[in-house]
């Protein structure tokens, strides 16, 4: 059983093995934000390890006022976001505000294979979504955050998460529907 | 006809209720059924991942870095120790003989540059050892 008290005060006490501990206990969850926002393959993993280099940098301001989880994600989302500020040029185009005028591109061969496996799609589908929607759908829906956590980590207002979680399953549910339909014809 | 509309399906399956299917009409039983399979979708983990040894890696990085503070602060403490012992020489000196003291001050004075240089190329040397090691991707 992970125990948050005792390997962050081992950790507090130069032990890098309880720090190794942490890692392991936590690198689905920096991957999951990491994977979702970083398009480029080669350095999500050196991002990640920024990532927990970051945390072991600054875990003695880390008070328990949240969850250990939290607070990691939080860091992992930042890390990700200032990457994405300083490679903007690698970023595909800007999104318009509102996502009920977004169109998620189709008429792709790679898409039509992908479409067989509904979860593939569903991620190559969010990939094509603002940086935004596709945090909330992985903080939610992978990494089991509950809404308010995800105020915490992202600083974007609950309510805004919720609306943006409802839009963009509305959104992909719409965009499986009308692909199922045409698939049918 | 169509009872529930997406708001009210997406909250049902958030709270993990799933409704009776003898209750919805046919719309709401084919919008349940496609909100439920990409909530199973969304859920799903990716197929990729990072390496087993993502753990030690971090570990034999931060390591590292720990060893290259430690050799940062044991070379700054020498170079401290270097120019206390330089003047605790000069002081001890000018106790003993004034005359010596001044020999060994002007010595100093006259390899002035050559020490600077010296100091300066070390701490150089510190610093971009330093950058490198916290260079980002």
């Amino acid at each position: 059983m992970f125990n948050e008290h005792e390997v962050v005060s081992r950790i507090l006490n130069k032990d890098l093995r309880a720090f190794e501990l942490l890692v392991k206990q936590y690198e689905k969850l920096v991957f999951f934000v990491i994977n979702r926002l970083v398009q480029d393959q080669q350095n999500k993993e050196d991002i990640c390890q920024e990532v927990f280099i970051k945390i072991h940098q600054n875990l003695h301001r880390f008070e328990f006022q949240s969850k250990l989880s939290t607070w990691i994600a939080r860091i992992a989302y930042l890390t990700a976001v200032n990457y994405l500020k300083k490679n903007k040029n690698n970023s595909p185009a800007e999104y318009p505000e509102n996502i009920d005028n977004y169109h998620l591109t189709d008429e792709n061969p790679e898409q039509e294979l992908i479409k067989k496996n509904t979860a593939a799609y569903v991620n190559l589908l969010i990939e094509q979504m603002p940086h935004q929607y596709k945090t909330v759908l992985t903080l939610y829906h992978l990494n089991e955050f509950s809404c308010a956590e995800i105020e915490d980590i992202t600083g974007i207002p609950e309510g805004t998460v919720k609306s943006h979680l409802f839009r963009a399953r509305k959104l992909l549910k719409e965009k499986i529907e009308k692909d199922l339909k045409k698939e049918n014809i | 006809m169509k009872e529930l509309d997406d708001d009210e399906l997406q909250e049902l399956l958030n709270n993990g209720l799933v409704p009776d299917n003898k209750i919805l009409s046919e719309e709401d039983k084919n919008d349940l059924l496609a909100y439920q399979n990409l909530f199973t979708a969304l859920g799903t983990e990716p197929k990729e991942g990072l390496p087993m040894s993502f753990a030690a890696n971090v570990r034999r990085k931060l390591q590292e870095q720990i060893n290259r503070k430690n050799d940062l602060r044991f070379n700054l403490l020498a170079l401290g120790i270097f120019a206390s012992g330089l003047a605790l020489a000069y002081g001890l000196l000018s106790i003993m003989s004034p005359e010596s003291g001044d020999m060994f001050l002007n010595a100093i004075i006259s390899f002035k540059w050559l020490l600077l240089t010296l100091v300066a190329g070390f701490v150089g040397y510190l610093f971009i050892d330093q950058r490198l090691v916290n260079r980002s991707y």
